[in-house]
């Protein structure tokens, strides 16, 4: 059996697994409620320092509803967030962004009418002089820090003054990759990279996902696609019904495997045991 | 990286061997390039037909004659690209007009009569902003609602009578300073700074982008409301420039000044290829569509044309204008 432990089943006891130096982000008993409806019930994450963690389930098994939590954009009724071993509270998206937490949503959120580096720099562009909003920006240093961060990165887009409009696809989700991880971030969120995407794009987006690490930038993958979340991460966690199922070292599982813990949930009910003791 | 992406399909493939032909092409689709080439055939029509079309003189008469309007729209290209629309620009630029001129006419001294006109406009835009921000009234309705109660309150307020003002100082705009009218100046001004906030500043790069996505703004942590109520009161602010303006060029105060003046504006920078969806348009397009309305109407009444075949023409140019606009792009909107 591949399966480890659920981590933390009893969530109070092993916090202190949150104070390990490897450990980014601790999830601990989160749970939402959306009317009568429990999304999250009381669900732990351990994410470790430059892995990608894949986290899969059918549609409503509150995967999104999780990243929303730590992204900011939804609030838990219930848990606590530990982000490099301290106690966290996330109350928006300016928050999460501050302690280096960044989504990409499937929607990406570009800006068709700007160009690249715009993107990139959005909010956060240099200028010169304090004239608050109306300083000028330094656009040929932004276009030459974007333009190095996307070398960096291993993208390759001709220009950083082309129109994000302009771009395919795969180009789009690389700019929204390179603007989430140009600000120090040191965790990223991402739904469904490569859901729009062909074959040959796809595989060029995961393999800079999985390079990421070598920029300190941990990753959780949400996706539909069992196969891609099982060879691009290095540990698949299983939810359902908003409830911990399993984590699966992904080197060691099949997709088959990983399947059968979506739709049978199985080690969920025994999962749930060690709450009520 | 096994592939560049730019390998995919229909897209970046096919552009290296026609790449010479694409960048022609896009650059006949800028803003404003159409527009110049349209602009510069129609003066050419002109030269051919009227003898004192090519002069000096009458390029002047053309520039001071698009004075006001370039400056209202202006701000009317800024609250397009931004994502916003303000209809009561019009009644804006009377309320500065009036209030300046009735100051001025009750005795106040003239620099301070115009300084209070002119900080009408920012404050009706304010005033939009809050409705459009704080009360969530669609746009179109609260500048339309705008339009009616400032008109009203501006024929309340001053009569609906139309006053003389005969002051020198008053109608600065009429007065020559090397051999060109002040308002040619003051068009020259704003477009110079309306091109350096849009171009230059980042207060310029966020309205675009509020513009252009308005839902990627917010998770962008940009403040879009704080946003919106700076930019209708941008707006505002060149309403009222341009009011002031109009009341000098008029030399009264005249509770009718800038009625319809939307259609007019709205042509314009329709024609110099803003859209309505937000996030697209520039200042130097504006300029060539309110020099191109300017100059067709100056042709035609040289032609001898009645009005309402200026109207007529304006109103085509309109359609043009947006049926140009709403053609699809090709992009992933």
């Amino acid at each position: 059996m591949t399966a480890e432990p659920r981590p933390g089943s009893a969530p109070t006891g092993v916090v202190g697994s949150s104070g390990e130096p490897d450990v980014v982000l601790s999830l601990r008993g989160i749970s939402r409620s959306f009317g009568h409806v429990r999304a999250l019930d009381k669900v732990d994450l351990d994410l470790r320092r430059g892995e990608v963690l894949g986290i899969v389930g059918d549609n409503g098994a509150g995967k999104s509803t999780l990243m929303k939590i730590v992204a900011g954009t939804v609030r838990a009724d219930e848990g606590e967030i530990f982000v490099d071993g301290a106690r966290v509270s996330i109350e928006n998206a300016q928050d999460a962004r501050r302690l280096g937490i960044e989504m990409i949503y499937q929607d990406l959120a570009l800006f068709n009418n700007l160009d690249v580096a715009a993107n990139i720099f959005i909010g956060r562009e240099h200028t010169s002089g304090s004239f608050g909003l109306l300083s000028f920006m330094r656009e040929r240093l932004m276009h030459q820090e974007a333009a190095a961060l996307l070398t960096r990165l291993g993208i390759k887009i001709g220009t950083t003054r082309q129109l994000v409009e302009g771009l395919s696809g795969g180009q789009r989700q690389m700019v929204a990759i390179a603007r989430a991880i140009a600000f120090q971030s040191k965790l990223l969120i991402m739904d469904e990279p490569s859901a729009s995407l062909g074959a040959s794009e796809s595989s060029t987006v995961l393999e800079i996902i999985r390079g990421l690490h070598e920029h300190g930038v941990s990753v959780i993958l949400i996706s539909h696609r069992i196969p891609e979340v099982i060879a691009n991460s290095s540990r698949v966690m299983v939810i359902k019904g908003g409830q911990n199922v399993v984590v699966l070292d992904s080197a060691k599982s099949s997709v088959d495997e990983c399947v059968n813990f979506i739709v049978t949930g199985r080690t969920a009910l025994s999962a749930t045991q060690p709450g009520l003791a | 990286m096994s592939e560049p992406l730019g390998a995919v399909p229909g897209r970046a493939a096919g552009q290296e061997p026609s790449g010479v032909l694409l960048r022609a092409r896009e650059l006949l689709l800028r803003p404003g390039v159409l527009l110049l080439l349209a602009w510069l055939a129609v003066c050419a029509g002109f030269t051919s037909l009227l003898p004192y079309f090519l002069t000096t003189q009458n390029a002047l008469t053309i520039l001071n004659f698009s004075a006001v309007t370039f400056v209202v729209s202006a701000g009317f290209t800024v609250a397009l690209i931004g994502g916003g629309i303000d209809l009561s620009i019009g009644s804006a630029m009377m309320v500065s007009g009036v209030t300046a001129g009735t100051l001025f006419l009750s005795g106040v001294p003239l620099w301070i009569g115009l300084a209070v006109g002119l900080l009408t406009g920012p404050l009706i835009g304010f005033i939009n902003g809050l409705l459009v921000t704080r009360l969530r009234v669609n746009p179109l309705i609260a500048t339309l609602s705008m339009l009616f109660v400032l008109r009203g309150m501006g024929f309340f307020f001053a009569g609906s009578q139309l006053r003389q003002i005969r002051d020198p100082g008053f109608r600065f705009a009429r007065q020559l300073v090397f051999g060109v009218p002040t308002s040619v100046y003051i068009l020259a001004i704003v477009f110079v700074l309306t091109f350096i906030l849009l171009r230059y500043t980042q207060l310029g790069r966020h309205l675009k982008a509020l513009g252009g996505n308005p839902a990627a703004a917010a998770q962008s942590a940009l403040n879009v409301d704080r946003y919106r109520l700076l930019l209708y009161t941008i707006c505002g602010t060149y309403a009222g420039t341009a009011g002031i303006l109009l009341a000098s060029v008029l030399g009264a105060s005249d509770p009718n000044a800038g009625t319809g003046r939307e259609f007019a504006v709205a042509t314009a920078v329709f024609l110099g290829g803003a859209s309505l969806s937000g996030g697209r348009g520039s200042i130097v397009g504006t300029l060539i569509g309110v020099v191109f309305m300017t100059t067709v109407a100056n042709g035609l009444t040289q032609l001898g044309a009645l009005p309402e075949t200026v109207l007529i023409v304006s109103g085509l140019l309109l359609i043009a204008a947006v049926a140009i606009d709403q053609r699809p792009k090709g992009g992933y909107r």
